[in-house]
């Protein structure tokens, strides 16, 4: 591309305006500024926290998921097991087998997978009532709402939650695939990780 | 170079380091005029430049203990703000626009005048990532391969985005060049 009397641009550009920013910006900076250095602090903020406690399901999927464990059958039962079953299937084979070959008419299998108990557990939106009581904390014009790091946390939580919300919506649709629980798992806990960040900053 | 309290931009720093309010905000006062102006033409509006230049002089003033003085002070609260822009205007998902092919043979004609108003207003009435990378390159002295880097973007979407921002501004200045001697 060539540029015919760049010079014209180049003065026009040297003679754009300046800004300057409103004087109220220093000011938050500075309130940003002490409430880092209170952070380092957060240990003992962190007393401070409130505390909730787990839902009754998890102790009854934990619970369940020992039991399971209980009756699991010791390896060298189950390796000599496999060696009769197959010794059996041989014997049956040669036995039975047909003396002339028969056309392939083709094999149909099947398979079954069994729910896990604790896919069918959706305890995922618990939190929900602890959540809403901090943000009304905001609502009631809480200084550090305004905060651009406290927006930005608050922007990714709204992203985290749509994520959620769509894969609600999915295992509505397709059921609770251990896929989808998964990644449901894994949204909680950057969801988790965000409210308690947000928590500290509103105490 | 003396800054408003007296002290040398060294000592400011050093004092910055102390965390000492006085001098943190002699360093705001120095630089906040140039990088509001800044974020004002990345951002395209006045109350987005507030969070970026309140959320880069947090960043600056945090991060002052890992400035090696590898670049000029200036350059390096540059950087932050500029990173700090880009990174709001990734998470609005406010994109570089897609282009088509570069016609390269091209001739734009700024004329023998062009008025800084309508040029500024020209400049806003950009696309984000065209009017980004017009900024860096054409106003604040970058180079193709600097705002690349800056921008984690390609040299080529760097070029291709001055091209179209530069046609784009040709189009919208028109009516406003003055082509005669």
């Amino acid at each position: 591309m060539k540029e015919l009397n760049r010079s014209t641009l180049v003065e026009a550009l040297s003679m754009l305006p300046e800004y300057n920013p409103p004087d109220e910006l220093w000011q938050q900076v500075e309130t940003e500024l002490d409430l880092l250095s209170v952070l380092p602090e957060k240990e003992s903020i962190a007393e401070h926290l409130p505390e909730f406690d787990p839902p009754e399901t998890v102790w009854q999927n934990i619970s369940s998921q020992l039991q399971n464990e209980g009756r699991v059958v010791p390896l060298h039962r189950w390796v000599a097991g496999m060696a009769a079953a197959i010794v059996l299937l041989l014997a049956s084979w040669w036995a039975l087998k047909p003396t002339q070959s028969v056309p392939d008419e083709g094999i149909i299998s099947y398979s079954v997978e069994v729910m896990d108990p604790l896919l069918e557990v959706n305890d995922w939106d618990q939190d929900e009532d602890a959540f809403q009581q901090f943000m009304a904390m905001c609502q009631n014009g809480h200084f550090i709402c305004d905060q651009p790091s406290f927006k930005n946390l608050e922007s990714e939580l709204k992203e985290l939650t749509e994520a959620k919300n769509a894969l609600k919506e999915a295992m509505g649709a397709y059921g609770a695939s251990p896929a989808l629980v998964q990644q449901m798992k894994e949204i909680e806990l950057e969801r988790t990780d965000i409210l308690k960040k947000m928590m500290v900053m509103l105490i | 170079m003396a800054t408003p309290t007296g002290m040398t931009e060294p000592e400011l720093v050093k004092a910055c380091l102390e965390n000492d309010r006085l001098a943190q905000k002699a360093l705001y006062e120095k630089y906040k005029r140039a990088m509001y102006t800044l974020s004002y033409r990345i951002m395209g509006n006045f109350e987005d430049a507030n969070d970026v230049l309140q959320e880069a002089f947090v960043k600056i003033f945090r991060g002052l203990p890992s400035f090696r003085g590898e670049s000029t002070l200036g350059a390096w609260i540059k950087t932050i703000v500029v990173r700090t822009a880009y990174s709001k205007l990734r998470k609005e998902k406010r994109y570089f626009e897609p282009v088509d092919n570069v016609a390269a043979s091209m001739t734009l004609d700024w004329g023998h005048r062009l008025d800084s108003d309508y040029l500024e207003k020209a400049i806003m009435a950009l696309p984000e990532g065209y009017r980004s990378v017009f900024i860096l390159i054409e106003v604040e002295g970058y180079s193709h391969k600097e705002v690349a880097a800056l921008l984690d973007i390609s040299e080529g979407t760097s070029k291709s985005q001055l091209f179209y921002a530069k046609r784009k501004l040709r189009e919208l200045l028109k009516g406003h060049v003055n082509r005669g001697a």
